[in-house]
């Protein structure tokens, strides 16, 4: 029988479950044992920080994952360096590091969606510190769309009409000021005749460009051959963030009225993507799609259970099949699709 | 006439380039016009450009060459931005010097760790090491451990933030220490959803990463090397009085040709060095008088005040070191390592 390694944080967390029992427990690892065994894999449960390189397992065997949300993404920082050693030591790693890096990290998303050429016409710009971005303050176009690289639901997202309210979005989401650390660093430029102070304001950031008049955004999941969806409509009092707007507010299914062509944009991303999962925000303006933002894992998957089933590709067309699914039985057959192709 | 070659240096958001000793202005890291004169004279055109100016959208970058900067900016914030771009720009083909792998262990001890089980061999990994993400994981191994231990927090370089156990509770107490990541209104939440949610599994409050790593004992001293190509700067340093540490001791410092052990250490030093496959790196060795110990390694941006230090510097010619008075600059020692590296 093969054998996966799936690796779980500190709190034996693995993935992440809307609807989990207890709160925040993620996937139910006694079911995922059960459906990968039905197909013929054995999984083994391991934390972290039992990773031994010297392991075969970790030298060519497969590897499963969890990320982490945690404060400050403290936590996160030490599961990349984990899955990083671990793929540089030969062994696959699902998803690859790079969407690791990518996940609740917009700089590195915006870069990765360049580099992929994923609807290369929405074009964003990432800095790295205040300082970066008045070098490069003439090449943006207001109105235009200020997020912040970490957070998720749509906070540290706001749409700036001009530099100022630019400049105010760079400081409002820069993380608290150490004083201590300013008053050393202002004591140096006295001291040392020439020196450059650090900038104050050196939390990553991207700036987007601004589509207007949306009224919505589509949510699309990817697991293997089944797509779910569901149309975010901007709430009242949220700007221009479909994100965040509640769960019970939205559309699914057949319900999103997913526009012609959506899925197969969101499926021919999937396969460049080479990932067993994706969760894609998608805008449209009635001409051209642009994808917002993806995510290949660690995403929020209440759009599984609120669906009441899925989209699939038969005979050249999305039919809606009627299902009601668990997200380890949609999990686990997208691991099993992706190791077999 | 042979053709001018092109290499790309990504300078930080003040236009600064790598690490110098003695730089003016203070902090300013190189000096770029010299490092342009350098690589001229091998013909080929060195070019700054700041991070925030590559752009995937515009630019085509693979097959192209980069030489980068990292940061030690307070807690790393702009560090991290570094790494996107120099991981972005090497997953879109670009040549970058060195590997990203050496960028992400630059002052990040947990990844150096898994990095050097990686790329050297196991007679350069002899010390046990444990890499862990918060407090509660060295509670898993507390009793297969041997005191003393040392505890390094997994940022900091000079000695900041190691520190010896010497029991179980010292250890824990060590941890936490360098662990700590708590802050109140963030707790109270997490009581909160203690009290709203059975079965809840508070964060840690401790979720800052470090090592925990075997001590060698009745050290006094150990050995800094940097290594840029063929040339070999050495210094040995004294531990601080009363101190395990021998790192940023500034005691009894002994550079160049006043070195101690030399040609043992530097021989070490060439076998990890030919393992790496960088231009240049930063050793940090241990001899207890039987054996040769690899402390820490670094690729990129490490300290220069051992060349500062040097008289001579070391090449190895037929198997022999020979020492080579100090005549050159850091930007000229950079420069060829870089171009070496190349073979430009």
């Amino acid at each position: 029988m093969n054998k996966i390694i799936i690796l779980t944080d500190y709190k034996k967390k693995f993935g992440s479950k809307h609807f989990d029992t207890p709160y925040r427990s993620g996937m139910d690892k006694k079911k995922l044992t059960h459906y990968f065994k039905d197909s013929g894999y054995l999984t083994e449960f391991k934390y972290f920080n039992e990773v031994h390189l010297d392991d075969p397992a970790y030298k060519k065997g497969a590897v499963l994952y969890t990320s982490s949300e945690d404060i400050g993404y403290r936590y996160k920082s030490y599961i990349e360096d984990i899955i990083f050693a671990v793929e540089l030591n030969g062994a696959k790693t699902i998803p690859e590091y790079k969407h690791l890096r990518a996940n609740n990290n917009k700089v590195f998303m915006e870069l990765m969606r360049e580099i992929t050429g994923i609807t290369p016409h929405l074009k964003s710009k990432v800095f790295g510190s205040i300082k970066d971005l008045k070098m490069r303050i003439s090449d943006i176009t207001f109105p235009c769309v200020f997020k912040a690289a970490e957070g998720a639901s749509g906070t540290g997202v706001a749409l700036v009409k001009n530099e100022q309210e630019l400049y105010a979005q760079v400081k409002q989401h820069s993380k608290k000021r150490n004083y201590l650390e300013d008053i050393k660093d202002y004591a140096r430029a006295i001291k040392h005749k020439g020196y450059i102070k650090e900038s104050i304001y050196r939390d990553k950031f991207i700036v987007q460009d601004f589509i207007p008049n949306l009224t919505n955004d589509w949510k699309v999941y990817i697991f293997g051959d089944k797509l779910f969806t569901f149309m975010r409509p901007i709430q009242k009092g949220r700007g221009i963030k479909a994100s965040g707007g509640g769960y019970d507010n939205y559309f699914y299914g057949p319900e999103a009225k997913a526009p012609k062509g959506m899925f197969d944009i969101a499926f021919d991303i999937f396969k460049k993507l080479n990932v067993p999962h994706v969760s894609l925000d998608f805008a449209y303006d009635g001409k051209q799609f642009s994808v917002l933002e993806f995510q290949s894992l660690y995403f929020g998957t209440a759009g599984i259970p609120y669906s009441k089933g899925y989209f699939t590709k038969q005979d050249n067309e999305w039919k809606f099949i009627e299902e009601d699914l668990e997200i380890e039985k949609v999990y686990a057959d997208s691991i099993i699709q992706y190791l077999k192709n | 006439m042979t053709s001018q070659k092109e290499i790309f240096a990504l300078t930080d958001y003040k236009g600064n380039f790598g690490s110098k000793h003695k730089d003016i202005p203070y902090r300013s890291g190189m000096d770029k016009s010299k490092l342009v004169q350098y690589f001229k004279e091998a013909n080929t055109n060195l070019i700054f450009i700041p991070f925030s100016e590559i752009d995937f959208s515009k630019n085509n970058y693979n097959n192209t060459y980069y030489i980068y900067t990292s940061s030690e900016d307070p807690k790393y914030y702009y560090k991290n931005y570094i790494e996107d771009v120099v991981y972005a720009l090497q997953l879109a083909g670009g040549c970058v010097i060195p590997d990203s792998n050496f960028l992400r262990a630059n002052n990040n001890k947990v990844f150096m760790e898994y990095l050097r089980q990686i790329v050297l061999p196991k007679e350069f990994c002899k010390l046990k090491t444990y890499s862990l993400g918060t407090k509660e994981e060295i509670l898993n191994y507390t009793d297969q451990i041997l005191f003393p231990i040392v505890v390094k927090a997994s940022q900091g370089a000079s000695g900041t933030n190691v520190n010896l156990a010497v029991d179980k509770k010292d250890l824990i107490k060590k941890v936490k220490k360098v662990s700590k990541t708590f802050n109140l209104k963030d707790y109270v939440w997490e009581l909160t959803r203690t009290y709203l949610h059975k079965g809840y599994i508070k964060n840690s409050t401790h979720r800052k990463k470090y090592i925990v790593q075997e001590f060698i004992p009745n050290l006094q001293k150990d050995w800094k090397v940097l290594v840029f190509g063929k040339r070999y700067f050495v210094l040995t340093r004294y531990n601080r009085k009363n101190d395990f540490r021998a790192s940023g001791s500034k005691t009894n410092y002994k550079a160049g040709s006043r070195s101690e052990n030399t040609y043992e250490i530097l021989n070490f030093a060439q076998q990890i060095f030919k393992y790496l496959e960088i231009p240049h790196v930063s050793l940090d060795i241990a001899f207890d008088g039987d054996k040769y110990y690899l402390i820490e390694m670094q690729g990129v941006y490490f300290g220069t005040s051992v060349i500062n230090m040097s008289d001579v510097y070391y090449e190895n010619v037929n198997d022999q070191w020979q020492p080579i008075p100090m005549k050159i600059d850091l930007e000229k020692i950079y420069s060829d390592s870089i171009l070496n590296f190349l073979n430009l």
